[in-house]
């Protein structure tokens, strides 16, 4: 075992057909179960915390696929998985907190506690025009809408208790009125009184997950975000990052787990590697899209592991976000030859140790804010006398 | 199999509502995602058509208070139906959904993803969400305020909104041919934009999720209004419709039948689908026992005077259920009046305490028999042009389905009106509803997208 307690976390992006554009133009897309399928699938025999699916609201113009909503997608895929974490993308700028927590709640609910959610913020003016719009709003309304959303949406998980539901036959109480909370929510975006009308999630909240991707309409802070997605080129940076975060997250009094975006591109020798990366390089189409936010990492699957320990014991990061160069291919690579190295250096995990995702990350279930907290001292009086 | 009128069933489930069969002992939890599995995989042994799902958007409340008795809270079926449809392989999924309180883009994509991830599945029963004035604390203003608006729509424009919402939705499910995605790449040319720019709603399109297995969801409508009837005869492929006897329901299916002309569409497009509460046992007597037992679980005082507040507006807490019906003023501008005066004529003229009077207006018309008068009843309904069958509404779960499963099931199946084994994968192939071809090109117009290299040419 490394230096740190607790395991590294894995993660990895299934959207598209692979994160290198000369490598995913090569393979189309499948836009059906069975290729999500496998995808979700493959994650879970490699002991991945979680698979991220990421989702817009238009199709951009140089589109070579469409899409299918991504909670549709992970939802379908819950009752097939047991233990991977399923995190989603919805975007914010556009949508009612009412319905996007409701149906992220019933996501943890389907898969027994293992949703996360990455709220995005619609930048396109593509997205605008889908929803009424001639623009899309600047980033710092963005940001500012995404951040009350995610503070709502954290008010309306908390608005059933736990325990509200009491199916009392005697009395003839479903639930326990005193267990549900308006939460009479007036912010600069949104008014909304509550409570919700589904029951509180498994985990409490799902998971939060914020990505940079390099749009300062994304919120990314410590108080908002229990997994934090950076991505930074060397060493020093992620852990002057890493530091600056985890500082907040204390005086937040809040865990934050923090992965870095990596996109490997791996082969048997150095040397193989660095010619499939040139292959690819070439065949990007032109006028793709840009390179994705992540740290490039070319070479063997035993360097890769280097990096890691290196990274993750340096307090750089608590583990790494993959983003395969091609996909499916790419995931089973990592499965079969990062994993097992990972597993020997005593950094991951052998088995799932928990049901959960929270427990996967070691993050604590969070209490309803309405909920009133026990009173241990009174009971600690009645044991004395 | 025979010429004889096939029969098509529906099961709902309300979650909400007037569903207090959760006292009985062996009432499913609706808090356990198995719960929903077994209902879905009970129907499908059963070989219905669909499930269905109702909406709430606001949990109800009474004198100030979240209102204990009922069944208050659900999953929402946008992320439900995905994972029920892992868990079966031929059924219907339906999902009530609001267009009052939702955006036509995204309900486009999630509508078109459940069908594409239950190979054909998927049904979106359009709702404009109610707006009970008299029951001034769960009405439609308790709704506006969990989506920051101040007032809920009024019954004509949310018909209006409803209407366009529609119509906005089956051109984004089209605004990809069926075949855009031959080969796994996307050809642009085979994508428009919807331009739309309407009264409610401009959204340029296209949708970024390929047309789905049907090309349209099934599209159910449960409207009684004659807004309600006119938007089912313009949009509807399935009707649910509340109906207490025969009668009224071969006029409501004429009606339907004749609106469904004034705009080109014929009885083929349509399945009229009445709601059923079904109580059956192996005898008569037994169904009859169970019955009178389940109208025990509705005695409670605080549900009994809930239920009449709700529906009436007026305040009956701390009602005596033994007494008579008491002298309520049914000229406050809060009740219902014309509804007060019926209950107090009815209490009066046939010396009803308030309790029995409750027995009488609060549960659902049930049809209470054996297995051969549940099967009688429905087959006269469909042989005589009062129903294409039925959408089941059980008290008891999960034990009324599973009888209805057991028992009936197997009669309507030899009376040769009910499918023995499915015959095809998706909802529309069940229902016998044709799936909805592409526009022409021509009735699209030049539309591609801009920047598409035909336009370029």
């Amino acid at each position: 075992m490394g230096t740190r307690n607790e395991p590294l976390i894995l993660s990895v992006a299934i959207a598209g057909s692979g994160h290198h554009p000369g490598a995913a133009a090569r393979s189309p897309q499948a836009l059906d179960v069975a290729h999500f399928r496998r995808l979700v699938q493959t994650a879970e025999r490699g002991l991945l915390d979680f698979v991220f699916l990421h989702d817009e609201r238009a199709l951009p113009d140089a589109a070579v696929t469409g899409r299918l909503d991504a909670l549709s997608v992970l939802a379908r895929l819950a009752p097939e998985t047991t233990y991977v974490g399923l995190a989603v993308s919805v975007p914010t700028t556009y949508s009612e907190p009412f319905n996007v927590s409701r149906a992220l709640a019933t996501l943890d609910f389907v898969s027994g506690g293992r949703a996360a959610w990455n709220a995005t913020s619609s930048g396109a003016d593509a997205e605008a025009h889908n929803f009424g719009k001639t623009y899309a709003p600047d980033a710092d309304e963005r940001r500012s809408l995404a951040e009350e959303f995610i503070e709502v949406s954290r008010k309306l998980w908390d608005s059933w208790e736990d325990d509200a539901v009491i199916t009392d036959r005697e009395r003839g109480l479903y639930l326990a009125p005193e267990k549900l909370h308006h939460i009479n929510h007036f912010g600069a975006h949104f008014q909304i009184r509550g409570p919700q009308i589904t029951y509180r999630p498994p985990q409490g909240h799902p998971v939060i997950v914020q990505v940079d991707g390099g749009d300062p309409g994304t919120p990314l802070s410590a108080t908002l975000a229990d997994v934090l997605i950076l991505h930074h080129d060397t060493i020093e940076d992620a852990q002057r990052a890493y530091a600056e975060y985890k500082a907040q997250a204390i005086a937040a009094r809040r865990e934050l787990r923090i992965l870095q975006s990596i996109l490997p591109i791996l082969a048997e020798t150095e040397m193989l590697a660095r010619a499939k990366a040139a292959t690819w390089d070439a065949a990007i189409p032109p006028g793709a899209s840009a390179q994705p936010h992540a740290r490039r990492f070319v070479g063997t699957p035993t360097q890769l592991a280097d990096l890691s320990e290196q990274w993750f014991e340096a307090h750089a990061t608590d583990g790494f976000h993959l983003l395969p160069a091609v996909l499916p291919d790419g995931l089973e690579e990592l499965t079969l030859n990062l994993v097992p190295e990972l597993q020997r250096r005593r950094l991951f995990r052998r088995a799932y140790t928990g049901r959960t995702l929270r427990e996967h990350l070691h993050l604590p279930r969070p209490a309803s804010q309405y909920a009133v907290p026990p009173t241990p001292i009174r009971n600690t009086v009645r044991r004395t006398i | 199999m025979s010429e004889k009128k096939q029969l098509h069933l529906g099961v709902f489930l309300q979650g909400v509502g007037h569903t207090i069969a959760w006292r009985h002992p062996a009432h499913a939890q609706f808090t356990e995602f198995e719960t929903y599995v077994r209902f879905a995989q009970t129907a499908e042994r059963g070989k219905f058509d669909f499930i269905f799902f109702g909406e709430g958007l606001v949990v109800r409340e009474h004198q100030g208070r979240f209102f204990g008795p009922i069944v208050n809270g659900r999953p929402d079926t946008i992320a439900l139906l995905p994972a029920l449809a892992a868990v079966t392989e031929k059924i219907g999924l339906a999902a009530t959904l609001s267009s009052t309180y939702n955006a036509p883009y995204e309900l486009a994509r999630q509508l078109a993803s459940i069908d594409h991830v239950s190979d054909g599945r998927a049904a979106w029963n359009v709702v404009t969400t109610f707006s009970n004035s008299a029951a001034k604390d769960s009405g439609g203003d308790q709704v506006a305020y969990n989506f920051s608006k101040e007032k809920h729509l009024d019954h004509a424009t949310r018909y209006d909104r409803a209407r366009e919402f529609v119509t906005l939705i089956k051109k984004l499910w089209d605004s990809w041919d069926d075949d855009a995605l031959a080969g796994g790449q996307l050809d642009q040319r085979k994508v428009y934009p919807v331009e739309h720019y309407g009264e409610w709603f401009s959204v340029r399109g296209p949708l970024d999720v390929p047309r789905s297995p049907q090309g349209h969801p099934v599209i159910i409508q449960a409207g009684q209004s004659d807004d309600g009837r006119d938007l089912a005869a313009r949009i509807a492929d399935v009707i649910f419709s509340p109906h207490r006897n025969i009668d009224e329901a071969r006029a409501f299916y004429a009606d339907l039948t004749h609106r469904l002309t004034q705009y080109g569409r014929s009885k083929a497009d349509l399945r009229i689908l009445p709601g059923l509460t079904v109580v059956v046992a192996p005898t008569e007597a037994q169904a009859q026992a169970k019955a009178a037992y389940y109208r025990t679980l509705l005695g409670t005082p605080a549900i009994g005077c809930y239920l009449l507040s709700e529906q009436s507006g007026y305040d009956f807490s701390d009602i005596d259920l033994d007494g008579p019906f008491p002298d309520v003023d049914t000229t406050r501008p809060e009740v219902n009046g014309a509804l007060l005066e019926r209950w107090k004529t009815l209490a009066t003229n046939e010396h009803l305490t308030v309790q029995q009077l409750i027995d009488r207006v609060t549960p659902r018309r049930t049809l209470v028999g054996s297995p051969t008068q549940v099967a009688d009843h429905c087959q006269a309904w469909i042989e005589t042009e009062a129903s294409d069958g039925f959408i089941l509404t059980p008290t008891l779960f999960p034990g009324d389905l599973d009888d209805f499963v057991e028992l009936v099931v197997p009669e309507l199946q030899r009376r040769g009106v009910f499918r023995t084994e499915y015959t095809g994968d998706t909802l529309r192939h069940h229902l016998g509803l044709k799936r909805p071809a592409v526009p022409t090109r021509a009735t699209r117009g030049a539309r591609h997208r801009t920047h598409s290299p035909q336009d370029r040419s």
